[in-house]
């Protein structure tokens, strides 16, 4: 059993290197052989239609799920979320979380500070700003349950936002916002990564893969090509 | 505008509706109210009358005799009617008595036809099923005295009539629970008519798209699916504040947060901890005592202890999701007990200790175990509630066994039930210290362990749901 121990990320996030990781169930493939090559504190988009497997490539990288074939390495560590230095570095979203019912939006935040040994005098500013800063800043005393769809997700993203990590690993953080707020988290993202952060994005907004994208990775499109450039400059 | 039909024509165009539904063969409720009935009938007669005999000639019935004449007794008695009166009232909000079909509510409960008359036959199977369990429960616990020797002919009609009148009492309530879901009108309802026609549809939808979430998230064994569909939302307390502060104490103060924004689930728990805490600390003083009161107590302090420990529920929720928290998964579990075990114990030490000492006045001289191993016996089980907290919450997803239509339910039910059975038989183990005489302080010992052993159990099975999502 670990306790866990707040790392004070400086400099640039890691590079992220990927070779030949698939994933298969049974029979089912559920992602073909795939490598890709995040440089640190660089951006890399993933895109590819319904079912190719991007949440799957995603849950590798950060190291919650084992690959059938290949590795990950982040700064040259193999990609496995029991390792603590994995854990400190890696601030991920792949779906919802589980909310405690009983604590408000601020609440939450307070207890991710606390258990990474966030400065208590600080943490009520932080959170707050943490909080304001996806624009959900009004919100600070409701319950989960309390929230739009769309204003859960953005909870999400300032749950994700706020732990300490210096490589962000988001599958489709634009889902259920509507267009002004998909602007604001995409400067969000684009401010981390100029600050130094590692960012791999599974998405299918134009948006946010024009705001962000230092590189893009196509997984494919199927049989048939779905409209817009059907390969990216990453292999894979 | 139509004008609204009389009873006749209601009674009428229901009997249409419900040939159209079910045909000539009726809707099948009074076949099926029989066959219930039957089922009980026999398991009741069968299993109830045998275990509640045997439960009373394994005892001192001297002791019984005082036991059941004593303050105590009549307290303990008021506060189990009380606590059934409130449980159904409340299960009445979460899950009311009448629950059709979707499509039957939709169809028909939504129709012009008076809202009583679409209701009455569940409404009249409600309340003779009350009547039925509150007689059988009073014939079995009168048949059984009487079979043991402790009672007469006639206090088995005694207790057939309370059966009788508390399983009407209690039917009532139930739908008065779901009532009270409904705005209050300018009346209060209170006959059974008035009150089904004060239901709402969307809450009798509510209810009935509830049953069928729970349904299937129990068949599934998603029981997070089913805990969040009877949970109600929390609103209380929204401007008290978490403090932030270390990792430990932040998340032991998390736990007495939630404590304080869902009281009613707080008190609920310290309530069941300390009603077991008196019955283990009696089971174990005692040796007249029936040595099931340990498994009673057990059962009842599980679901205390349950309705505290929502924080490691919630850990096992996030199990294979990317961690948020600075501390490693099963170091978080083992943290979320921290709060539960502290105020069990602060509840059940101070009742042991009074129970101990009332037993010390009454029986000086007699034989029985000092009543500091009161005070051991509820330590131990609170450190056994821990360790099958711990199991119940990382049980993981239910074996594949359990969806095989042969041996699924068998399966399945072991599955949900290992951990209360594990609870259960700590529960005899302690009450068994009464008859160890010399032994005692080994045995002690030896169940102390043995509930350490759970706890480890306990963290190995959290380990192996945070792995397995990895696979």
């Amino acid at each position: 059993m670990t306790w866990g121990r707040r790392q004070h990320t400086s400099g640039p996030g890691p590079r992220v290197l990927a070779e030949g990781v698939s994933k298969t169930i049974g029979v089912v493939p559920l992602l073909a052989p795939t490598s890709l090559d995040a440089p640190a504190g660089s951006a890399l988009l993933i895109r590819g239609r319904n079912g190719i497997g991007k949440s799957t490539l995603l849950r590798i990288l950060a190291g919650t799920l084992e690959p059938t074939t290949g590795s990950v390495q982040i700064d040259g560590i193999p990609a496995d979320e029991r390792d603590r230095t994995i854990r400190a570095r890696v601030a991920a979203l792949l779906g919802a979380p589980a909310a405690y019912r009983d604590l408000t939006l601020r609440d939450h935040l307070t207890l991710i500070d606390a258990t990474w040994g966030g400065d208590s005098d600080t943490c009520e500013e932080r959170v707050q700003a943490a909080l304001a800063e996806v624009g959900i800043g009004e919100l600070a005393e409701r319950f989960p349950h309390e929230l739009s769809s769309g204003q859960g997700q953005l909870f999400r993203l300032a749950l994700t936002l706020f732990r300490p990590g210096d490589l962000l690993i988001l599958d489709e953080p634009e889902q259920r916002l509507d267009t002004e707020r998909r602007v604001v988290v995409a400067r969000l993202l684009a401010a981390r990564r100029d600050g130094g952060t590692t960012l791999i994005v599974a998405t299918h907004d134009p948006d946010l893969t024009r705001l962000l994208a230092d590189d893009v990775l196509d997984l494919g499109w199927g049989p048939a090509e779905a409209p817009g450039e059907p390969s990216g400059a990453a292999d894979g | 505008m139509a004008e609204p039909a009389s009873t006749a024509q209601d009674a009428e165009r229901l009997d249409d509706a419900l040939y159209v539904l079910h045909g000539s063969q009726g809707t099948g409720t009074i076949r099926a109210l029989l066959y219930g009935g039957y089922l009980v009938a026999i398991f009741g007669g069968v299993y109830g009358f045998n275990l509640l005999r045997a439960l009373l000639i394994s005892s001192d019935p001297q002791w019984l005799r005082a036991a059941a004449a004593s303050v105590w007794s009549l307290l303990a008695f008021g506060t189990l009617i009380i606590g059934l009166g409130l449980l159904a009232w409340r299960v009445g909000r979460v899950r009311g008595p009448l629950v059709p079909p979707l499509p039957f509510i939709d169809l028909l409960l939504g129709s012009a036809i008076d809202r009583w008359q679409v209701l009455r036959e569940r409404a009249w199977v409600l309340l003779i099923s009350g009547l039925g369990v509150g007689v059988l429960i009073g014939v079995l616990l009168g048949g059984a005295a009487m079979g043991a020797g402790l009672g007469s002919a006639a206090a088995v009609l005694g207790a057939v009539v309370g059966g009788a009148v508390l399983g009407v009492a209690l039917a009532w309530l139930w739908l008065a629970g779901q009532h009270s879901l409904a705005p209050r009108g300018p009346g209060r309802a209170v006959s059974w008519p008035a009150m089904v026609r004060d239901l709402r549809l969307d809450d009798v939808r509510a209810h009935a798209l509830r049953t069928t979430h729970i349904g299937g998230a129990v068949l599934a064994g998603d029981l997070r699916a089913a805990r969040l569909d009877v949970a109600p939302a929390i609103t209380r307390a929204r401007s008290r504040r978490l403090r932030p502060g270390g990792r430990v104490s932040t998340i032991v103060r998390r736990d007495i947060l939630g404590y304080r924004r869902a009281p009613g689930q707080a008190v609920a728990g310290v309530l069941g901890v300390g009603m077991s805490s008196a019955l283990i600390a009696l089971a174990v003083l005692q040796p007249a005592a029936p040595r099931i009161l340990g498994a009673l107590a057990l059962i009842v302090a599980y679901l205390g202890f349950g309705a505290l420990a929502e924080g490691v529920r919630l850990v096992a929720d996030n199990a294979g999701t990317p961690p948020l928290l600075g501390v490693s998964f099963r170091a978080e579990a083992v943290l979320h007990l921290i709060a539960p075990a502290a105020l069990a114990l602060a509840c059940a030490l101070p009742i042991a200790a009074l129970v101990g000492r009332a037993h010390a006045l009454e029986a000086a001289g007699a034989p029985g175990l000092h009543p500091a191993y009161a005070l051991g016996a509820v330590t131990v089980m609170v450190a056994l509630l821990a360790g099958v907290t711990l199991m119940a919450a990382f049980r993981g997803t239910p074996p594949e066994m359990s969806f095989v239509p042969e041996v699924g339910p068998m399966t399945m039910a072991y599955w949900y039930g290992r951990p209360l059975a594990v609870a259960v038989s700590g529960g005899l183990l302690l009450g068994s210290l009464a008859d160890s005489r010399g032994w005692a302080p080994v045995l002690l010992g030896a169940e102390l362990a043995l509930a350490v052993a759970i706890i480890a159990y306990g963290i190995r099975l959290a380990r192996r749901l945070e792995l397995g999502h990895r696979g």
